[in-house]
C-alpha cells in the first residue's frame, strides 16, 4: 500500500522536475530577456560651450546657455522591484544650467505614488538696453540722462535734444527666472476609489520691458507739447522703466476619483494663489531730460509738472486668488451610448489693499477693489452609436461669468476739462455663453467616413455700468451675439497606402444692429442706444474710437485637406493644406455719410491664415533614414485704422531636413537642418490729406507714395545640428553635438536708418541684427 | 485496481499541473503571454518585449494586461498551422491596421477610462476624428515620446504642421527648448475648454502660468478677460510677446488709435517732430505709454496724473 501510494507521488515529483527542466529552455535565455524587459538607467556627463561672443541672444534666450562653458549633466535612474511593483525614479536634467530640473518619485503601481520635483525656466531678454538708469528690477529705478547716441547731427538739433549733458550709459540685459518645486501624491484607497493631491510653488524673479510716460494730455505727445501749445520742449517724457518682478504663484489641486462599472467620477478643488511682493513702482526722475526741463505751463489749467507726472506710482499686478470646485465624470448608459459631464464653480478674488500696494485711492474709493468674479460651468455630452456605422455626438455647454465687483467712483482727479472725472472702475465684464453642438459621423466601408456637424452659441455680455462714459459715441457695445456654424469632413482611404481627408467649417456670428449702444459722453449717464440708420456724428476725439472686435459681425471659414501616401515601403509623403479666415463685416450700413465714416471703416476686416506643408520620410536602409518638410504660411492682418487701411502680410517658409543612421558598428550619426524665412510687409494706405501731415513731419513732406508704407521686415534663422554617438561598449557611449545657428533680421522696431528709438533719458534698445551661435558639447553616457 | 486509480490520478494531475506550470514558466514579460511569446519571443520580435520596461509590464500589479487584453483572443492567429501567413490578431495597431480606431481605443479605455484626464474623451475633437491612442503612444516602447516634454511636440507636429513652423519663429514659448510642452496647455484626451484647452477656457489656461494677468483690476481691458487669443498667438509669431501683429496694428482691430501709420513714424531721417508716430510704431508701439495693457489696479485715475483708465499707470 505504501508502495502504491508512494509511486504516484514519485511520479508526480519526477514529472514536475521534468517540466521545470523543460521550463529552463526559456530560462536559459533569460539574460537577454532581462535586458529587453528591465527598465534602463543612464547618466550623462559632459560640457558645452557657445562661441561667438555676445551675438547669441536668440540662441540663449530660453536655453540659458551663454558664452560660458557649461556643465551638462543629465541622469535618469529607474529601479523597479519586480516582486512588489515598486518603482523608484530619480531624474535630473540640465543640472549645470539655469534650466535645471530634478525629480524624485516612488510608486507602488496600483497602490500609491508620490513625487517631488524642482524646475527652473529662464528667459534672457533678447534686447540690449543702453541706459544710465540704476535700480533696474526694483520698485524705485533712478533715471539719469545719458549722452545722446551717435546719430545725424541735423536730426538731434532739429529735435532740440540736450545731447551731451548726460553721463555715459551702460548696457543692461533683462532676465526673468521661474523657480518651482512641486509635491504630489495619490493613493488608491480601494480599487474603485483614488485620492490625488498636488501642490506647486513657483517664484518668479527679475525684470522685463515696461514703461512710464508723463504728459499732461495726449496732445502733448503730438503737435502741442503742452496745454497751451506754446512750448516744444518739456511737454512730455517717456521712459523705459523695466517692470520689477518678485512674485509667487502657488497652486493646490486635489481630487477624489471614483469608478465603478459604468460610472467614473472625479470631484475636487483647485486653488491658485498669486502674490506679488511689489505693489507699485515709483521712478525717481530728474528735472531735466533730453528735451529740457520737465515742466509745463499747463499749470494754468491745473496740471502737474511732467516731472511730477512721470514720477507718480505705477500699479503693479495685484495679489489675487482663484478657487474652483468641480465634478467631472462619464457614464456608460449602454454599450452604445455614453455620456460625460462637468460641473465647475470658480470664485475669483482680488482684494489687495491699495495702501499696501503703495497706491493712494481717491477719497470716494474703498481701501481695496474687493473684486469677486464667480464663474459657473456646466457641460454635458452624449455619444450614441445607433448603427454600427453611425455615431452621433451631442454637446451642451453653459458658462456664466458673473462679475460681482462693486462699482465706485475712482477717478476724482479734479482737473478742468478732465473727461474722466467722476468715472468709476471698469469691471472685467460678466459674460454668459451657451453653446450646443451636434455631430454625426457615418463610417462607410473601406475606411471612408463622412462627418457633419452643427454648432450654435449665444454670447451675452451685460453692459458695463453707468459712470464709465468717456466721450460721446466713442466706445460701442452689443450685448447679444449669436454664432451658427456648420462643419463637414470627408475621409477616404483610396488604397491601403493612400488616404486623405477634406474638411470645411463655416460660422456666422451676428448681432442685432439695433442693439448697439455707445457712450453718452456725459458722466453719470447710462449708455445710449445708437441707431445705425440715423447716426449722429460719432467721435474720434483723441483717436480713442473703440469698436471692439468681440462685438462685430463675423464670418469664419476654415478649410483643411490632407493626403497621406506611402509611395513605397521606404517612402511616405504627407501634404496638409489649411485656410482660415475671419471676415468682419462693417458694423454699420455703408449709407452713412462721410462725416460719420469713422465707425464704418475702423476695426478689423480680414484676418487670414493659409499654410501648405509637404512632409516626407525615407527609410534608406535598415540603418539609415531621412526626413524633410517644407511649410509655407501666409497670414494677412487687414485691419483699418480710422481713414487709413493697414494691410499687414506675413509670408513664412520653413524647411527642415534630417538624416540619421549607423555609420559604422560603433558610430551613429545624425544631421538636422532647419531654415526659416519670414517676411512681413505693410501696406498702409494713407488717406487723402494725411500724407505727411499728421505729425507735421517736414522731412517727410513731399515724398512720394508708396514709399510711405512701412518698410518690410525680414527674419531669418538657419540652424544646423550635427550629432554623433560612439559606442564604447555595451553600457557606455560618448555623445558629441555641434549646433550652428544664424539669426538675422532688419527689424526697425528699435531703430531705423541709423536713428535709434530714443527714450527721454536717451536710453536706447538694440539687438545684434545678425547673430551667429556655435555650440559644441561632448558627453559621456553610462547606461545601467 | 488501486494501482490503476493511482495512475489515473497521477496522469490527470500531472497533465493539468504541467500545463499550468509550463504556462507560468513560459511567460516572459506579461502574465499569460506565453501563448504569444512562444512565437514572438526575443529572437522573433525583441522590440515587443520592451513593454516589460513600462508600467504595463509590472507583473506584480494584477491590473496589468496580457497580450490578449489588447490584441484580443485571436484564436485564428494562435491556432494557425501551416506555412502560409496566419490571419492577423483580432486587434492590430499598426499604421495600416483594419481595426477601427474606436475598437483600438476601447482596448485602452477598458482600463484607462477611469483616469480623470480621460473623463471627457468621448465626443472630444480627437475622438470624433478617429484618432487612436496608438497614433500618439508607443505601448511596446520603453520610451514613449509623447510622455516626455522634450519629444512630445514632434509627436503632435506629425498632424499639427502649421504649429511646427510657428514654434520656430523668434517669438515663441520655450517649446523647442524643452521647457514647455503641448500638454502644458492642452488636454488631448478631452476637456471642457475650447480647442482642448487644459482648463475650462483659454484665459484660465493662460493664468496657470501668467496669474498676474488674472486681476481683476480697477480698470480692466475687455479683450484680456474675453480671450487671450484676441491679441496673442501662443504657438509663435514674428512680433514680440507672441502678439498676432506688432502694435499698433494689433490694436487697430478695435481702436482707431493715434497718429498716422507710415514710414514717417519710424524715424526716417531728418524730421522735426517725430515723437507721435514714432512712439506708436517703434519701441513697444502703443505699449510705450499704455504699458498696463492687461489692466491697471491704480485707484487714482485722475487725469492730472495720467488716466489709469487708459492703462497708462
Amino acid at each position: 500500500m505504501n508502495r502504491i501510494h508512494a509511486n504516484p507521488f514519485r511520479l508526480l515529483a519526477a514529472a514536475t522536475a521534468a517540466l521545470l527542466a523543460c521550463g529552463q529552455t526559456r530560462a536559459e535565455t533569460s539574460e537577454e530577456v532581462i535586458l529587453l524587459t528591465t527598465p534602463e538607467s543612464h547618466v550623462d556627463t559632459g560640457i558645452g560651450k557657445v562661441t561667438s561672443g555676445s551675438d547669441t541672444k536668440r540662441f540663449s534666450q530660453y536655453t540659458g546657455i551663454t558664452d560660458n562653458t557649461s556643465v551638462l549633466q543629465d541622469l535618469e535612474i529607474i529601479k523597479r522591484d519586480n516582486a512588489t511593483g515598486l518603482w523608484t525614479t530619480v531624474s535630473a536634467r540640465n543640472t549645470g544650467l539655469e534650466t535645471r530640473e530634478l525629480n524624485f518619485s516612488q510608486k507602488k503601481q496600483g497602490k500609491w505614488k508620490y513625487a517631488v520635483d524642482y524646475n527652473e525656466i529662464v528667459r534672457l531678454d533678447p534686447y540690449i538696453i543702453h541706459t544710465g538708469m540704476t535700480g533696474v528690477g526694483t520698485t524705485r529705478p533712478t533715471i539719469a540722462l545719458i549722452e545722446t547716441p551717435s546719430m545725424p547731427a541735423a536730426w538731434a538739433t532739429a529735435n532740440g535734444l540736450d545731447a551731451s549733458n548726460g553721463v555715459q550709459g551702460n548696457d543692461v540685459e533683462l532676465k526673468l527666472k521661474r523657480t518651482a518645486y512641486g509635491v504630489s501624491a495619490d493613493r488608491w484607497i480601494t480599487p474603485e476609489l483614488q485620492v490625488e493631491i498636488a501642490f506647486r510653488n513657483e517664484d518668479k524673479n527679475g525684470a522685463r520691458m515696461f514703461g512710464r510716460v508723463g504728459m499732461p494730455s495726449i496732445k502733448d505727445m503730438r503737435n502741442n507739447p503742452d496745454a497751451t501749445g506754446a512750448s516744444a520742449n518739456g511737454g512730455w517724457a517717456i521712459l523705459l522703466t523695466p517692470e520689477p518682478i518678485d512674485s509667487n504663484t502657488r497652486t493646490i489641486e486635489s481630487r477624489l476619483n471614483f469608478s465603478r462599472n459604468k460610472l467614473a467620477l472625479s470631484v475636487g478643488y483647485n486653488g491658485s494663489f498669486y502674490a506679488n511682493q511689489f505693489g507699485s513702482m515709483t521712478p525717481n526722475v530728474p528735472g531735466t531730460l533730453n528735451r529740457g526741463t520737465l515742466w509745463t505751463n499747463c499749470a494754468t489749467v491745473g496740471c502737474s509738472t511732467v516731472q511730477q507726472l512721470v514720477s507718480a506710482p505705477v500699479a503693479l499686478p495685484p495679489d489675487n486668488q482663484s478657487h474652483q470646485y468641480f465634478l467631472t465624470g462619464n457614464y456608460a448608459v449602454s454599450n452604445t451610448t455614453r455620456s460625460n459631464f462637468r460641473l465647475a464653480y470658480t470664485i475669483g478674488v482680488q482684494n489687495e489693499s491699495f495702501a499696501g500696494m503703495g497706491l493712494t485711492p481717491s477719497a470716494s474709493a474703498p481701501g481695496s477693489l474687493g473684486a469677486v468674479v464667480n464663474t459657473t460651468l456646466a457641460q454635458f455630452g452624449l455619444t450614441m452609436r445607433p448603427l454600427p456605422a453611425l455615431s452621433l455626438n451631442a454637446g451642451l455647454r453653459y458658462e456664466d461669468r458673473a462679475d460681482k465687483t462693486p462699482v465706485y467712483v475712482y477717478n476724482t482727479g479734479g482737473v478742468t476739462n478732465n473727461a474722466l472725472n467722476g468715472t468709476t472702475n471698469w469691471p472685467s465684464g460678466s459674460q454668459t455663453r451657451t453653446a450646443v453642438k451636434l455631430d454625426g459621423i457615418y463610417r462607410l466601408a473601406n475606411g471612408n467616413s463622412v462627418m457633419l456637424g452643427l454648432d450654435r452659441e449665444r454670447k451675452k455680455t451685460p453692459l458695463p455700468p453707468a459712470n464709465t462714459a468717456l466721450f460721446s459715441k466713442q466706445i460701442f457695445f452689443r450685448p447679444v451675439l449669436d454664432e451658427t456654424g456648420v462643419r463637414a469632413e470627408y475621409r477616404k482611404a483610396i488604397s491601403e497606402s493612400l488616404n486623405g481627408a477634406v474638411g470645411a467649417e463655416y460660422k456666422q456670428r451676428r448681432g442685432n444692429d439695433n442693439d448697439w449702444v455707445t457712450t453718452s459722453g456725459t458722466v453719470g449717464n447710462e449708455l445710449i442706444s445708437f441707431d445705425p440708420g440715423a447716426p449722429a456724428v460719432v467721435s474720434d476725439a483723441g483717436g480713442n474710437f473703440v469698436l471692439p472686435v468681440m462685438y462685430m459681425d463675423r464670418n469664419r471659414t476654415r478649410l483643411r485637406g490632407n493626403i497621406d501616401w506611402d509611395a513605397t515601403k521606404e517612402i511616405s509623403l504627407q501634404t496638409v493644406i489649411e485656410h482660415s479666415q475671419d471676415h468682419y463685416l462693417r458694423a454699420f450700413p455703408a449709407s452713412i455719410t462721410p462725416a460719420q465714416v469713422v465707425p464704418v471703416d475702423a476695426g478689423a476686416r480680414d484676418i487670414t491664415s493659409d499654410s501648405l506643408t509637404l512632409d516626407s520620410a525615407y527609410r534608406i536602409t535598415d540603418d539609415w533614414k531621412a526626413n524633410g518638410y517644407w511649410t509655407r504660411s501666409y497670414n494677412r492682418w487687414n485691419v483699418n485704422k480710422a481713414n487709413n487701411g493697414d494691410d499687414t502680410r506675413n509670408t513664412g517658409n520653413t524647411v527642415g531636413l534630417g538624416v540619421s543612421g549607423r555609420a559604422t558598428a560603433d558610430w551613429t550619426v545624425g544631421l538636422d537642418i532647419l531654415t526659416t524665412r519670414d517676411k512681413t510687409t505693410f501696406d498702409n494706405v494713407v488717406a487723402t490729406g494725411n500724407t505727411g501731415g499728421a505729425g507735421n513731419i517736414a522731412g517727410w513732406a513731399g515724398q512720394s507714395l508708396p514709399g510711405n508704407f512701412l518698410p518690410a521686415i525680414n527674419y531669418q534663422t538657419d540652424r544646423i545640428s550635427l550629432r554623433g554617438k560612439y559606442t564604447l561598449n555595451l553600457t557606455s557611449d560618448v555623445s558629441l553635438r555641434l549646433t550652428y545657428q544664424h539669426f538675422k533680421t532688419d527689424d526697425w522696431q528699435w531703430g531705423y536708418n541709423g536713428i535709434p528709438f530714443l527714450f527721454s533719458d536717451n536710453t536706447t534698445v538694440s539687438q545684434p541684427m545678425s547673430q551667429v551661435a556655435r555650440f559644441f558639447s561632448a558627453s559621456y553616457v553610462l547606461r545601467f | 485496481m488501486n494501482k490503476f486509480i493511482g495512475l489515473i490520478i497521477l496522469v490527470f494531475f500531472c497533465t493539468h499541473t504541467a500545463v499550468a506550470i509550463a504556462a507560468a514558466e513560459d511567460d516572459i514579460v506579461l502574465n499569460g503571454d506565453a501563448k504569444c511569446t512562444v512565437c514572438h519571443d526575443e529572437a522573433d520580435s525583441p522590440e515587443l518585449l520592451a513593454i516589460g520596461k513600462t508600467p504595463h509590464g509590472v507583473r506584480a500589479d494584477d491590473r496589468t494586461p496580457t497580450c490578449t487584453s489588447c490584441h484580443g483572443e485571436s484564436v485564428g492567429h494562435i491556432e494557425h498551422k501551416g506555412k502560409n501567413k496566419p490571419p492577423k490578431p483580432d486587434r492590430t495597431f499598426g499604421k495600416h491596421t483594419a481595426t477601427p480606431a474606436a475598437d483600438r481605443n476601447q482596448a485602452c479605455l477598458n482600463c484607462h477610462q477611469k483616469d480623470n484626464k480621460r473623463h471627457l474623451w468621448v465626443g472630444s475633437a480627437h475622438e470624433t476624428h478617429d484618432i487612436a491612442c496608438n497614433a500618439c503612444h508607443q505601448v511596446h516602447a520603453a520610451f514613449d515620446s509623447v510622455q516626455d516634454k522634450r519629444t512630445q511636440p514632434d509627436v503632435c507636429f506629425a498632424c499639427h504642421k502649421e504649429q511646427r513652423a510657428q514654434v520656430n519663429r523668434q517669438s515663441h514659448h520655450p517649446v523647442l527648448e524643452g521647457k514647455v510642452s503641448c500638454s502644458d496647455c492642452h488636454n488631448v484626451h478631452g476637456s471642457a475648454g475650447p480647442r482642448l484647452m487644459k482648463a475650462d477656457s483659454v484665459v484660465t489656461t493662460c493664468y496657470a502660468c501668467h496669474a498676474e494677468k488674472r486681476g481683476p483690476f480697477v480698470h480692466n481691458h475687455q479683450p484680456v478677460t474675453d480671450d487671450c487669443t484676441n491679441c496673442h498667438m501662443p504657438h509663435g509669431t514674428t512680433a514680440d510677446n507672441l502678439l498676432k501683429a506688432r502694435p499698433p496694428l494689433v490694436c487697430y482691430q478695435c481702436h482707431s488709435g493715434h497718429g498716422t501709420p507710415g514710414i514717417a513714424g519710424i524715424a526716417p531721417g531728418v524730421t522735426t517732430n517725430p515723437q507721435s508716430d514714432t512712439f506708436i510704431e517703434q519701441g513697444r508701439g502703443c505699449l510705450n505709454c499704455h504699458t498696463e495693457i492687461h489692466g491697471s489696479n491704480n485707484p487714482h485715475g485722475g487725469h492730472n496724473l495720467l488716466p489709469s483708465a487708459f492703462f497708462l499707470r
